[in-house]
Order: C-alpha cells, then structure tokens, then sequence
C-alpha cells in the first residue's frame, strides 16, 4: 500500500477539483435534506447538521477558488465529522438521540456514508500528493 | 415462469473466467510496468501523463531512454514480475485467447439454451426502478428479494449484464486499438477511442473496473451467504453447502498454486516459457494480424514533438567518426541469398529513383506513441536490385550498435539485430529511412538508416542499419530466435500487437 502511495501520481488537477466539490456539496445536501426531521429529534442535532451544510458550501467554494488549500481540509473535517458522528451514534448513541443506537438500516446514512468516504479518500489522496488540484499541476521533469 | 438455475455450462464458463482473468489482470500489470504512464496524446510527450506509477525522475543534463523509464513490479502483482515485458505480453495474449473464447462459448449457449438469456437481458422496464429499489435495499444492510421466475435480483441482473456485454466487449475493443497492424489498416477504428493512448488509458481503467466489479461481487456472495452462493456455482443448486465450500477452498488454493508454478517457470525457463507460450500465441497472432497492411497518412499537424527514443545510439568509434562527417563513409552492404550482392551509399540511397514519404504512428512495445513523418527507400526495391535466390525468406538487419557498448545496463550481449521475412518487406510502407520529419534521420532515431516496418511494434524497424543480409533461416544467427530482443528479451517474432 505504501509503495502504491509513492508510485502513484495522478495529474487531472480539474476532474479533481470537481470531485471534490461534487462529493463535498453532496455531503451537505444529505445533512441540510435531513436537518427538518433531526431538529425534531434533537436540535443541536439538526443545528450540527445545518452547520454541515454550510461549511461544505464555503469549503467547495474554496475548493472551486483554488488556493489556499485550507478547503479541502475544511471538508475533511465536514465529511470525517459526520462520517464518525454517524458511527458513534449508532454503535454508543448521541445524548437525545438514543433511539438511532443500533439502527443501521438506514439508506441515507449508508450512502452518506460512501459519499463522504469517497471524499476523503480524495483528500487524502490531495492532502500525499498522490494527486494535485487546480490550480496546481505537476511539474514533472523533462 | 422457468427456473433457469445454474446449468453446467455457465459453471464451467465461469470457472474458466476466473481463471483467464486473473492471468490477465498480473500480466496486465506487467506490461504496464515497461511505461508506467498513461496519457490521452499520441504524442505521449514527457509530463503530459496523467496517470503515473513510479517514482523515477529523468535526468535534465543528459540523454535518457525509455528503457531508463522502466520500473520493475514484484511477481506477486505481475506475471512473471521483474523486467520480463516480452513473458508477460506471451502470458497477457494466451489468456487473452482463451478468456474471448470462453466469453463466445458463454454467450452463444446463453442463447441457444433457450431462455437462459433472460438472465442477464432485462425484457421489461421494470428492472429500473427495481434496481433503484435493490439499492436502497442494500444500503439498509438488507439482501433484496429475488423478483419470480429470475435467478438475480435487478441491481444484479443489470451488473451482471454490463458486465459481459459491455465492459467485456469494451476490454476487448480496447485492447485490439493498440495493436499497430490493426492501427495502420484501419485508423478509424482507433479514433472511435479517442487515438492509441486514449484506447491505453480506457484499457486500464477497464481494469479497473474489473477488480472493482471482482471486488464488489465478491463480498457481496459473502454478504448473501458464502455457502449458498457457492453450492450454486459447484453444484447448480442451493444444496450441498459445506462440500462446496471445501471445494471453492481447494479451487482456491489450486489456482494460486498455479499462479505461483507458471510465474517460476517463467523466470526460471524463460527460453522453455517462450516456445511454449508462443506456440499458441504466434499463430493466432500471425493468421489475424499477418496479412493486414498499413494505409496511415497522418496529417502534418498530428506529428509529435518530443518522440521518445527507445535505446541509445551505437558507442564505437567508427560510427562515431561516420556520424560526426555527416555518414559520407556509410555503405549498407546487401548480401546473402542473392545473386548480386550490392552495396549502397547513403547519397545513392537518397537519390533512388523512389523516394517515398509517409507520416505514421510509431507504437514502441512498451506502450508509448509518437507521429513522424519517415521519407525512403521502398525496401522490397533495394532487395530485387540485388535478386534474391529462390530459397531466400527473410531479412537480417546488422547494425552499427553494440548493445554492452551503448547501454548502461544492458540486457544482453552483441550487436543489435532484427529479422523481418518477404511478406513484411514487401508491405507498401515498409521503407528504409533515411529522414525523419523533412531533416536528415537524428542519431537517436538511428542515423543514417532505419527500418519502418509500419505495421509492426517499434522494435522490429532497426535503427542504425549496416548491412542486410538475406538467408533462408535465422536459427544460426545470434541465439535463433528472430532478433535481439527476441534472443534475450523473449520477444515474440510477430509484433502486429
């Protein structure tokens, strides 16, 4: 695994990008979609899921924008914040929201679940330099 | 609504599948290990990769070549592993072989046993949605129910359907667009793909969507029940179990132990690997790709303009002092099998009454592309000067290299050599250059001549010719095997893919 890291280098700096802001807008429309129905249930936990929401707006928006790189890490804590929310509340629960302990059979979550593990995925594999994002490009030596 | 169950026929297919994939997928590996990089430009100029596996950096203050580029996987992921491209191409060609005619026998009593195709062809718009809902199913960590009268559920129906008429076709058509015979013939078949590197780059994330797909499947007849999934596909019915799970253990180990005694033959019989390998692969190779001639003419705007070079130039002194008075001196000595044996200047090679230009796609075996416009003799021209004798069939090129003298590390011993028979010499663009893109042929390019053979992988068109000489067999010179490469890179003799 290690030497696939160092080999590898992908140099599509603007499909890239657009992953990352595709995955990461996508993380937020899951979480602002299904706040309504958390605010019932707990409001910091639909508050939390608003705030999602809108961090994942500013952090594609710094994404799209290029420099500085503070966006996909901002989406990384967007997108690892509710990937281990989600587990915790499920495997030892949340305060107000005991009710959610053991219920995974939950489409939304699984697929939210994949979306924001696919993005950081992406930021990793941004973050090792195994591939650039606009508006950087490798400069290979020739 | 008939129960189609799990004939034999779709066993055995499947089992063969495994098998031809996985040797597909390691030699696969292996040939992308001789250029790590994947590019949507012929011009496959240094940098515009965007895809790359390997770490190595290519000096700025001195010549390097392709070979320099190289990288070498382990034999665990590669088939045999290390620099073996020629055993891996062999490797990635035979199973190529047996996997299409596994698919044709699969897809043929797909239909003719009567309605089995119904299993993997939706016959209502149902499927769809249900799908969708297959989906949903699984992301609740549920199994989705199989609808009456299918042996899939709709999610798995359309899967499994992509799968065999639609990535197993594109893998195919791929493939077969980075073959130079097939490039040269028909250059409107590449471009359904974009050119020959977007037909590479397709090709490899066709891999990847394989393993994704072997991945998937997998865990996913572990999720349904390993031992029932597996009684299926032993034994055709849910029954049985256990028996097929020690089966499925044993087929596993077996395969892996396979793997593991075709990789140590390979690098430790390689010359035993080679015949045997090419005794199947040559043949198929020959009666397809054989008779299929070039008919390229690139336009002037496609010509790359960084070709690569791909071996470095000869490093004795007499070529040197020919090279640095212009080739005044060269002769390129034609003899053998012939009645007149002839020596030529370079300047009454150049003045030949037939001069013949034409701009092609040069496809090194390592995968990398460039377009260059070639201006030279007709080969088969010089040849009848000379009259070859009746038993004559082919042509060994000498040349000026001598490989440990030129190469770093070099990976044999002598002089470079290539043989090309009659029916390759007499193709309509089979030349011998002497300029390359309007200017005298560079010494990288193999000054003052080369061989362009335009059907026919990079290897076979020898730079820096000195002399041909015609025989009637090639089993006498160098280690018989054909060529340079084929003595001790285990080439094959046919190189149209």
């Amino acid at each position: 695994m290690l030497y696939f890291l160092r080999t590898t280098a992908l140099n599509l700096p603007q499909l890239t990008k657009a992953a990352g802001i595709l995955l990461i807008l996508a993380i937020g429309a899951i979480h602002l979609y299904l706040a309504p129905m958390h605010f019932e249930a707990a409001t910091y936990i639909g508050v939390a899921f608003v705030i999602n929401f809108v961090a994942a707006l500013v952090a594609a928006l710094s994404i799209y924008r290029g420099a500085p790189n503070w966006g996909w890490l901002l989406g990384a804590y967007v997108a690892g914040g509710a990937f281990v929310a989600y587990l915790v509340s499920r495997a030892v629960g949340l305060a107000g929201f005991e009710e959610a302990v053991g219920n995974w059979a939950n489409p939304w979550g699984s697929f939210a679940l994949i979306v924001e593990g696919l993005y950081l995925a992406g930021y990793f594999s941004v973050a090792t330099g195994v591939a650039v994002a606009a508006p950087e490009k490798r400069d290979w030596h020739s | 609504m008939e129960d189609l169950g799990f004939p034999w026929w779709l066993r055995g297919t499947h089992l063969l599948n495994i098998i031809f994939l996985s040797f597909l997928i390691r030699s696969g590996i292996q040939i992308l290990a001789s250029h790590p990089k994947l590019y949507w430009n012929d011009a496959c100029k240094h940098g515009s990769e965007w895809l790359s596996f390997t770490t190595k950096e290519m000096p700025k203050d001195k010549l390097w070549t392709s070979q320099d580029e190289e990288e070498y996987y382990n034999s665990v992921v590669a088939i045999p592993g290390g620099d073996s491209l020629g055993p891996g191409r062999q490797w990635h060609f035979l199973n190529v072989i047996g996997w299409i005619l596994t698919g044709v026998v699969y897809v043929a009593l797909l239909f003719l046993d009567w309605p089995q195709w119904t299993r993997l062809v939706p016959t209502s718009w149902e499927v769809i949605p249900g799908a969708f809902q297959n989906f949903v199913t699984y992301l609740s960590f549920q199994i989705p129910p199989i609808p009456p009268g299918e042996e899939y559920n709709y999610l798995q129906k359309l899967t499994y359907g992509a799968v065999v008429f639609l990535l197993a076709p594109f893998q195919i058509l791929t493939g077969a667009a980075m073959s130079p015979a097939l490039s040269a013939r028909y250059p409107w078949y590449i471009k359904l793909f974009g050119r020959h590197q977007s037909a590479r780059s397709l090709h490899f994330l066709g891999l990847v969507a394989w393993i994704s797909f072997v991945a998937i499947h997998v865990f996913m007849v572990v999720v349904h029940g390993f031992g029932k999934e597996m009684a299926k596909m032993v034994f055709g019915t849910e029954e049985h179990a256990e028996a097929a799970i020690v089966i499925t253990i044993a087929s596993i180990v077996a395969l892996v132990a396979l793997h593991i005694v075709t990789t140590k033959f390979s690098l430790n019989y390689p010359r035993r690997a080679q015949h045997a390998l090419l005794a199947v692969v040559s043949p198929v190779r020959r009666s397809l790709l054989r008779r299929v001639t070039s008919a390229q003419n690139y336009d002037i705007t496609d010509i790359s303009p960084q070709p690569r070079v791909n071996g470095r130039p000869p490093a004795g002194e007499e070529y040197k002092r020919m090279a640095e008075n212009g080739f005044e001196e060269y002769r390129l000595d034609v003899y053998g099998l012939v009645e007149k044996p002839r020596s030529f200047s370079l300047e009454e090679l150049r003045t030949f009454p037939s001069v013949q230009t034409q701009r092609t796609l040069h496809h090194c075996i390592q995968g990398w592309t460039y377009v260059a416009e070639w201006t030279g003799v007709p080969l088969h021209q010089i040849i009848e000067l000379c009259e070859p004798k009746p038993e004559a069939r082919y042509l060994v090129f000498r040349t000026f290299q001598n490989v440990p003298e030129s190469e770093p590390e070099p990976k044999g011993p002598g002089n470079f050599y290539g043989t090309i028979d009659f029916e390759l010499m007499n193709h309509p663009q089979t030349i011998l250059a002497y300029e390359m893109n309007g200017e005298s042929l560079p010494v990288e390019h193999g000054a003052p001549i080369r061989l362009r053979v335009e059907t026919q992988l990079g290897f076979k068109m020898v730079k820096w010719v000195c002399a041909i000489e015609v025989v009637e067999d090639y089993s006498h010179i160098g280690k018989g095997q054909g060529g340079w490469r084929e003595d001790n890179q285990y080439y094959g003799t046919g190189a149209g893919i």
